[in-house]
């Protein structure tokens, strides 16, 4: 039975047969600049949304603060623009009362990485079923050309006009790093069919999915990937039954390495290494422990807690 | 110069003198990990069931386990039992049983014990084979020797060695048999008790235990001269007994929480402990967040998903949580706050009580962040209040604050059993299709109050958002918005003080020389203050605030009444006479502020942050001081 | 009959079988009333003692401190009812009262003899339906969209043609005593859809394998003389049939097919006892007999070491995946296999 706690009879009254389209997904037209990277992801999720036939009122997009995170207000479904780095505590106290809700979660690199990295690496330990998309773009676009962790080293800001100080972080090696990560995955904006199939496969996992998107700011950092979109041969695609395949790519990107998605110390090496763009399936298992399902708790009705709260007190009972 | 004491043997032709008071405190201090709490709590719930009025308080180091013999780290509790019910700690203490003479000097210096106590303390110290430790007590008893104690030694060591090989794990038992025989405990409900109390360890332990708890009945019954009496008055009400913390936690049940998101936080922790326990029997979950502003996050994403969920902390946790809480107020997401306050500010006094989070709780987050904040004055309100704020949270779409202290959270008393109501309880998330044209923020223009959309209704989907935004949830980019949603948030809570009551008087209300204006766990205190001072005469009355925000009406016209208004709280305010102070620079205690703003009437106040619950017998100095003064405040 | 009382006992070891399920939507239809039990008193409670019932929701905390008749007036009327609406919920409640209370049997059918098996399944569907209708009709009435022209009919019977997916989910699972003469499951292939479990219970002698032509790759479907195996079908998320014998005959194949089991249909298809050839000549007895069970040999059979030798991947091709051109071709080779056989 699909049945739990949050969703009750009466309620499956309006799980009726309707069928939706991408443009039932789409909320007002985004405000993103021409050009930006978040479109794609905006596209390539609805898309999703569609092909999934999840229904909008069950669907709950939560983003924190910075250009991506205006996401859920493109979206037709639920959608919770928070605060600064802190999308993914909502998005799991969101889960954990209502499993029956799909949860994704959209962040840039300031989000996540930096102001908010302290429950990424918490999130990723408790596993709770949800979509977590890194829109790594490598800058502050919001407040305008600020260094974020993910900026390489030596590029110009408008905090570090000399160039970034430190040797940029690796979201992928981080994630990896921590203990019950459950799926990892790298893909490109300018790759949509990638994307998508990225996306999907994130979706179909059960846990906390982790996908780092590429993302070019034509703004503040138009060159960053420019080098990478030109030439395809830069990027070295993940390849394995088990991992993402994309539709249609493999005429563009011809670079393959075969890569199995359950061997996390290959997953690590892999991400580690600097000599190529990787996209693709860098780690899944779905035998991690989820938290929402460690902690489930049988739900009980007002009357039947009153009457074990009675029990309580008669242990407090003078 | 040495007291009298009693000896090891029963003096020939011993006399047994039995003082029957109205109200007695004892205390009981030890090394850490004694088990001197444990042994007052088992005392405090054996007068309970025996119908006297109890009031328990911890006294709690800051570490985990101090350095043993050391006046700084006396850990302990205090139980003050009356032939009434007892509201508050009380002043001094009568009687004090110490396991050594360090942890009672410590107590010593605090002022905590009355001239006249009568002190029971572990005599193997005055021998022991190490000299620095006898000349330790040595120079306790000199220093003792200021004051007109009647200094008991008791061999416990010894005794206890007779029944265990670790005295260290026994002694609180054997001190719990002595406390029995002085006040005449009824030995069966004390085995009941321990039983309860251990009913977690084997068998053997509670056989132990008891026979550590006959031992120290029969000692003094051998050996003391003097017993006390407090009438006890069986009631047919039925009674439970428990701390703050732990009313805080089945209030919670009782009131349909589900999900208390915590990080661990003295002295908020205990209820999440509690909760620990039993949450899950009830369906509930207690997230242990990975920091204090997760917690806030995850409570909110639960309330959003269509519950009222609530977060516990203290001070520090607070000051984390305000951009959390911000949110909270922007979106309009009922959420419960439960701050059981500590001194502060920063880590301050992590284990002691203050009423330092008022203003912090009402102005903390940037921006105008309207919001309702209630303060309960005692532990049976602890329990209740979860409910009223849980059903003002979701009818209001708001944040409630729950202010309790460490003295509530701490101190254990016996109140009525409630009676509970299904009524209290949330219903499941709200799933009905959202009609047409209704939209997630479709303010009631006179109330400020909209309809909460939850994830799950059928055409309801919006973007809930931090930004400024419209009646739809959108992105405000027209200036009149914010003015109109700014409007719309603050109304809510002048609609809801409209349904307030104003507060009674306790004393008369026809007004008076003095009102004094207490809120939250001040009110036993305070009450039995202004009682002893009208008893000598003094005009006097008291008034306790339960909603801080909004604040209930009349209140300008009842201090009008008095030649004088003044607050008493546990916060720090400047004293009129300390340098540089004066009438327009002078900061003042967190209520008076907040009165005097909201009043315009010339609110003094007595505050005071010694780190401890307040005593009657100060604020009945404080009454008669300003009393004194007259209009000079 | 003695037939009837061996039957009898079997239906309800299946129904043990089943309890897990079954349990479970008696929960849920329990919970659904006192949710709605709730919703009316409390509804009540609003509409005829306004300020009693908000004092009662406030807690005794409120007790001299909130003026409940006041607080009641703040959140207003937002969500009073229709006429309508009030009674479509009266009513609905009613049926889901009558239904959590009743010690009625929803789970248990039986097929007269002679009776049209589809018919039997239908109509025991069609009345728990009624309980989907009702919980539909109160959230149509709370949110203010109850049409009585248009949603009346939700309070009669529901069809299980009109459920909804979460519906046919949540669906209970029938028990239904059928006799051999009257065991034409082809029919009951519109009802497996969502979580439907239908188990049936036959006396006699039966062809060797009738459940065989509802095998789809989403579908359970077990035949089996041991009631205790049903429990991996109530634990299925899945559709599921299933065919319980009254005794162990070598003329009748006791297999399970789960869909869980694989994305071949010879991965997910377990025989346990497959009858050589049907014990009967040709003519005295339906085709259809012959061709059900050459159905289930065919989709049980795993493609030949030959076909995955084709292929080239080595020598246990079920092991590996198999291009679709390649199966297609083991599945050709394998019907030759059986035709020769």
């Amino acid at each position: 039975m699909i049945m739990d706690s949050a969703c009750s009879l009466l309620h499956s009254a309006h799980e009726d047969e309707r069928e939706f389209e991408m443009g039932d997904y789409q909320g007002p037209v985004a405000r993103w600049c021409a050009g930006c990277g978040d479109h794609s992801v905006l596209t390539s999720a609805q898309r999703l949304l569609a092909e999934e036939q999840l229904k909008p009122e069950t669907t709950v997009f939560v983003s924190g603060i910075g250009c991506s995170s205006r996401f859920p207000h493109y979206m037709k479904t639920y959608g919770f623009h928070g605060i600064h780095g802190r999308a993914l505590p909502v998005a799991t106290g969101v889960k954990l009362t209502r499993p029956d809700l799909d949860v994704f979660v959209v962040m840039g690199d300031g989000d996540c990485v930096s102001i908010g990295a302290g429950h990424w690496i918490h999130a990723i330990r408790y596993n709770v079923d949800m979509v977590a998309l890194l829109l790594d773009n490598n800058i502050y676009g919001l407040t305008k050309k600020q260094t974020s962790p993910t900026t390489p080293q030596g590029y110009r800001s408008n905090t570090q006009p000399r160039g970034s100080y430190l040797p940029a972080m690796n979201p992928l090696e981080a994630t990896l790093g921590v203990t019950n990560a459950s799926f990892v995955a790298q893909t490109a904006e300018w790759v949509p069919a990638h994307l998508f199939a990225t996306l999907k496969a994130a979706h179909a996992h059960k846990g906390f999915a982790f996908v780092r998107i590429l993302q070019r700011c034509p703004h503040f950092t138009p060159d960053m990937y420019a080098e990478a979109v030109k030439k395809p041969d830069i990027i070295e695609i993940l390849d394995h039954p088990e991992g993402i395949r994309a539709d249609g790519i493999d005429k563009v990107y011809k670079n393959k390495i075969s890569h199995d998605p359950l061997n996390l110390n290959a997953a690590r090496e892999l991400a580690q290494d600097q000599s190529a763009i990787r996209l693709g399936l860098f780690f899944r298992d779905e035998s991690y422990p989820r938290y929402e399902e460690t902690r489930a708790t049988n739900k009980r009705t007002a009357r039947e807690k009153m009457d074990i709260l009675n029990e309580e007190f008669d242990s407090y009972a003078v | 110069m040495k007291l009298p004491t009693v000896g090891e043997a029963a003096p020939s032709g011993r006399e047994v003198r039995t003082h029957r008071v109205h109200d007695h405190s004892v205390e009981i201090v030890s090394d850490s990990g004694e088990g001197a709490q444990k042994c007052g709590q088992i005392f405090g719930s054996v007068s309970a069931k025996m119908g006297n009025g109890v009031w328990t308080v911890e006294i709690i180091p800051a570490e985990v386990e101090p350095p043993p013999r050391n006046p700084a780290g006396a850990s302990g509790i205090r139980i003050r039992l009356g032939d009434a019910e007892v509201t508050n700690w009380g002043d001094e203490t009568n009687l004090v049983v110490a396991f050594n003479e360090q942890a009672l000097l410590g107590r010593h210096r605090l002022n905590a014990l009355a001239p006249d106590a009568t002190i029971l303390v572990e005599s193997m110290w005055a021998t022991h084979p190490d000299p620095s430790i006898r000349a330790q007590w040595e120079a306790a008893m000199e220093e003792l020797a200021d004051r007109s104690y009647r200094i008991i030694e008791v061999p416990m060591e010894e005794e206890c060695l007779t029944v265990v090989d670790n005295p260290r794990k026994g002694k609180n038992m054997f001190v719990l048999g002595l406390l029995s025989w002085i006040f005449d405990r009824d030995l069966e409900r004390a085995r009941e008790q321990i039983a309860h109390a251990f009913r977690k360890k084997s068998e053997e332990i509670y056989e132990r235990n008891v026979q550590l708890l006959e031992r120290g009945y029969g000692w003094a019954e051998e050996h003391l001269d003097f017993r006390v009496e407090v009438a006890t008055q069986a009631s047919d009400l039925p009674m439970v007994v428990m701390n703050g913390n732990e009313a805080v936690a089945l209030g919670a049940v009782a009131a349909g929480l589900e999900l208390a998101a915590m990080y661990p936080i003295t002295p908020a922790t205990s209820v999440s402990h509690m909760l620990g326990e039993v949450f899950e029997k009830y369906g509930g979950l207690v997230h242990q967040a990975e920091d204090e502003i997760a917690a806030a996050g995850v409570a909110i994403g639960s309330s959003y998903a269509g519950r009222c969920s609530f977060t516990i902390t203290s001070g520090p946790g607070l000051a984390l949580k305000t951009e959390f809480l911000g949110l909270a107020v922007m979106a309009e997401i009922p959420l419960v706050v439960v701050d059981v306050q500590r001194g502060g500010p920063s880590t301050g006094l992590p284990t002691k009580v203050e009423q330092s989070d008022l203003l912090a709780a009402m102005f903390g987050q940037p921006g105008d962040a309207p919001k309702v904040i209630i303060a309960p004055a005692t532990i049976e309100e602890c329990f209740h209040v979860m409910t009223t704020a849980r059903r003002i949270a979701e009818a209001l779409r708001t944040v409630v604050f729950v202010l309790s202290d460490a003295n509530l959270a701490t101190g254990v008393a016996p109140f009525p059993r409630p009676d509970l109501s299904a009524e209290w309880q949330a219903g499941p998330p709200d799933q009905r299709p959202i009609p047409e044209g209704l939209k997630p923020y479709s303010w009631d223009s006179r109330t400020g109050i909209s309809r909460r959309f939850i994830p799950g209704q059928p055409g309801g989907e919006h973007t809930l958002t931090g930004l400024a935004h419209d009646e739809g949830s959108k992105v405000a980019y027209d200036s009149v918005i914010n003015e109109r949603s700014s409007a719309m948030r603050s109304r809510k809570i002048a609609a809801f003080q409209s349904t307030l009551l104003p507060p009674e008087v306790n004393g008369d209300p026809e007004g008076g020389d003095l009102l004094v204006v207490g809120w939250g766990s001040t009110k036993g205190a305070i009450e039995e203050a202004v009682e002893r001072a009208r008893s000598e005469g003094l005009s006097v009355s008291s008034l306790h605030l339960t909603f801080i925000s909004p604040l209930p009406p009349g209140l300008k016209e009842i201090f009008q009444r008095f030649g004088k208004v003044m607050t008493v709280e546990i916060n720090y305010s400047d004293k009129k006479d300390d340098p540089f102070i004066t009438e327009e620079n002078r900061r003042r205690g967190q209520l008076a502020w907040l009165l005097r703003a909201a009043t315009l009437v010339d609110v003094d106040c007595w505050t005071r942050v010694l780190g401890e619950p307040l005593r009657p017998g100060k604020i009945v100095n404080a009454i008669r001081e300003s009393i004194r003064s007259g209009g000079d405040a | 009959m003695p037939s009837e009382t061996v039957s009898g006992g079997r239906a309800a070891q299946a129904l043990e079988a089943m309890s897990a399920s079954v349990e479970s939507f008696h929960s849920v239809v329990a919970t659904a009333e006192e949710e709605l039990r709730t919703y009316s008193a409390h509804r009540r409670g609003v509409s005829e003692f306004r300020g009693e019932q908000a004092l009662m929701e406030l807690g005794p905390f409120s007790v001299g401190r909130i003026d409940p008749e006041k607080f009641a007036d703040l959140l207003g009327e937002a969500d009073a009812l229709s006429p309508e609406a009030i009674h479509a919920v009266e009513r609905a409640e009613a049926i889901l009262v009558a239904f959590a209370g009743s010690d009625k049997d929803l789970h248990c059918v039986t097929v007269v003899r002679g009776g049209d098996l589809r018919d039997a399944v239908k109509g025991a569907l069609t009345e728990v339906g009624q309980i989907f209708g009702a919980s539909r009709a109160v959230e149509m009435a709370r949110a203010g969209i109850y049409r009585p022209d248009e949603h009346n009919h939700l309070l009669g019977s529901l069809p299980f043609r009109q459920w909804n997916r979460a519906e046919r989910h949540l669906a209970p699972p029938l028990v239904v005593e059928v006799e051999a003469d009257d065991l034409v499951p082809a029919g009951l292939g519109e009802f497996l859809d969502g979580e439907v479990k239908v188990v049936l219970v036959v006396s006699g002698i039966t062809a060797p394998a009738p459940l065989a032509r509802l095998i789809t790759p989403g579908t359970f479907v077990m035949q089996t003389a041991d009631p205790a195996a049903l429990a991996r079908m109530a634990a299925s998320p899945h559709p599921g049939v299933a065919l319980l014998f009254d005794e162990e005959r070598d003329g009748q194949a006791r297999f399970t097919h789960d869909p869980d089991q694989g994305d071949t249909p010879w991965k997910r298809i377990t025989v346990e006892h497959l009858p050589e050839q049907p014990m009967v000549g040709r003519g005295r007895r339906d085709p259809t007999w012959l061709e059900e069970l050459a159905h289930l040999k065919t989709l049980a059979a795993p493609p030949s070491v030959s076909a995955g030798a084709v292929a080239g991947e080595g020598a246990e091709p079920a092991a590996e995946p198999v291009e679709p051109a390649d199966r297609l071709a083991a599945w050709l080779l394998s019907q030759t296999d059986l035709g020769e056989g």
